[in-house]
């Protein structure tokens, strides 16, 4: 089945959630996703964690669901498996979540992915949406956050034809916010995490939140959202403490509140 | 010596590659051989006579060189399918791949003029892109090749913590 590990981090406020199931290249068993869904939901809840890397490590991320489970799981069994509640799990967790993408990202692997705030890649990093080569279609999100985060068109010339995209070609899509050699995938991961965990903790799960409203409100209606969020803000003791540290010309020391 | 003579099969793991072709002529594989040796530090060597093949050859090299006897001479069907109308201005610019592409059969003398082979003594350059250095600068190259200045300077970042 494999493992998912967490390797938190505390002086930096990150966590690492690694999974690592070679024997399968990191295939999304049923059994797989749930840990997952168990161990980020935990650090979702650690006050001292501020931003999730999630890694399969400086070869391979994850190379899509189990096959051959899928092949032996009839529509009732797979509705049963509540793969698709850990993919809600994993959709609702408010810490902000860096993908570290190294080798394949397909099928569910490349859901996971794309789930995340933002993704970091080693140049050996492959994405794609195959399910349709296997009479399959994507159901952890593949169809709609590819047209969200690339646009339509670009989605469909991914997951119509199952085509894969490197990762220059993933960043010129906007999917990926930068590009490392795979034997500093995670470090850089984690550097990038920290520079979020750095920031006002209730602020950066506030913006993230806001940004996250543009896939699925109108315009009116997020701006009137990130306006809501501002004035929770306002009323925060980090935002008097940020400014104060600005005008000083220190660090800023935020507590959350 | 610290590279290795390469036949197809025998990519894994070496420090450098040291490519000998003669009469090279554009078949099946050809793309596929040729990305792969793209990211290996590699030195080719072209000699005789060859159809646009031999250019793409050089221009995925680290290293090319020629023997005196080649003569390139570029056909449309192999140019088109190897990409060269691409590759060739991004190796050496566009009014030389130019040059190349209209001018005729080209000999040594052209293709050297071109910057695509260099003069030297092939075993030693292979030699020398056998050193780890050799394969940073390469990666640094090749990402590079795809990447704005400031997207490139945060990989060499990067790349530089591996030394």
């Amino acid at each position: 089945m494999g493992t998912v590990t967490a390797d938190v981090r505390s002086g930096r406020g990150v966590a690492v959630v690694t999974i690592a199931a070679p024997e399968t290249r990191n295939a999304l068993s049923t059994e797989l996703l749930t840990s997952l869904a168990d161990v980020i939901d935990g650090l979702d809840r650690d006050p001292a964690v501020h931003a999730i890397v999630l890694t399969g490590g400086p070869k391979l991320f994850a190379a899509g669901a189990d096959v051959k489970q899928l092949r032996e799981m009839s529509p009732v069994e797979y509705a049963a498996s509540g793969r698709a509640a850990c993919w809600q799990r994993l959709g609702a967790v408010a810490t902000p979540l860096v993908a570290a993408v190294a080798g394949f990202a397909l099928g569910g692997g490349c859901e996971l992915a794309l789930a995340a705030d933002l993704v970091v890649t080693a140049d050996t990093a492959v994405f794609g949406q195959p399910e349709v080569k296997l009479g399959l279609v994507p159901g952890a999100g593949g169809t709609q956050r590819w047209a969200r985060a690339a646009g339509r068109f670009a989605a469909a010339g991914v997951v119509l034809t199952g085509r894969t995209v490197d990762a220059f070609e993933a960043r010129d899509l906007g999917l990926v916010h930068r590009i490392v050699p795979a034997e500093r995938l995670v470090e850089a991961a984690v550097a990038v995490a920290a520079s979020i965990a750095a920031n006002g903790p209730l602020a950066v799960r506030a913006a993230r939140s806001a940004v996250r409203r543009a896939e699925e409100l109108p315009l009116a209606a997020a701006l009137e959202y990130e306006r809501q969020q501002l004035l929770l803000m306002l009323g925060s003791d980090d935002h008097v403490e940020g400014i104060n540290a600005l005008l000083e010309k220190r660090a800023p020391h935020f507590t959350g509140s | 010596m610290g590279f290795s003579r390469l036949v197809l099969e025998d990519w894994s793991s070496a420090p450098s590659a040291l490519v000998e072709a003669r009469g090279v002529r554009f078949g099946d594989g050809a793309i596929k051989f040729l990305r792969r040796l793209e990211a290996v530090p590699s030195v080719v060597v072209v000699g005789g006579e060859c159809d646009a093949s031999a250019l793409a050859l050089l221009a995925s090299a680290t290293l090319g060189f020629v023997t005196d006897d080649v003569t390139v001479s570029v056909d449309v069907d192999s140019a088109l399918a190897l990409g060269l109308t691409s590759t060739l201005p991004a190796a050496i610019g566009g009014a030389t791949a130019r040059a190349l592409l209209f001018g005729g059969p080209a000999d040594a003398t052209a293709v050297r003029r071109s910057g695509l082979a260099i003069d030297g003594d092939p075993e030693e350059a292979a030699a020398r892109l056998a050193e780890p250095a050799a394969a940073l600068l390469l990666r640094s190259l090749r990402v590079a090749a795809h990447s704005t200045r400031d997207q490139a300077r945060q990989y060499d970042d990067e790349l530089r913590q591996l030394r």
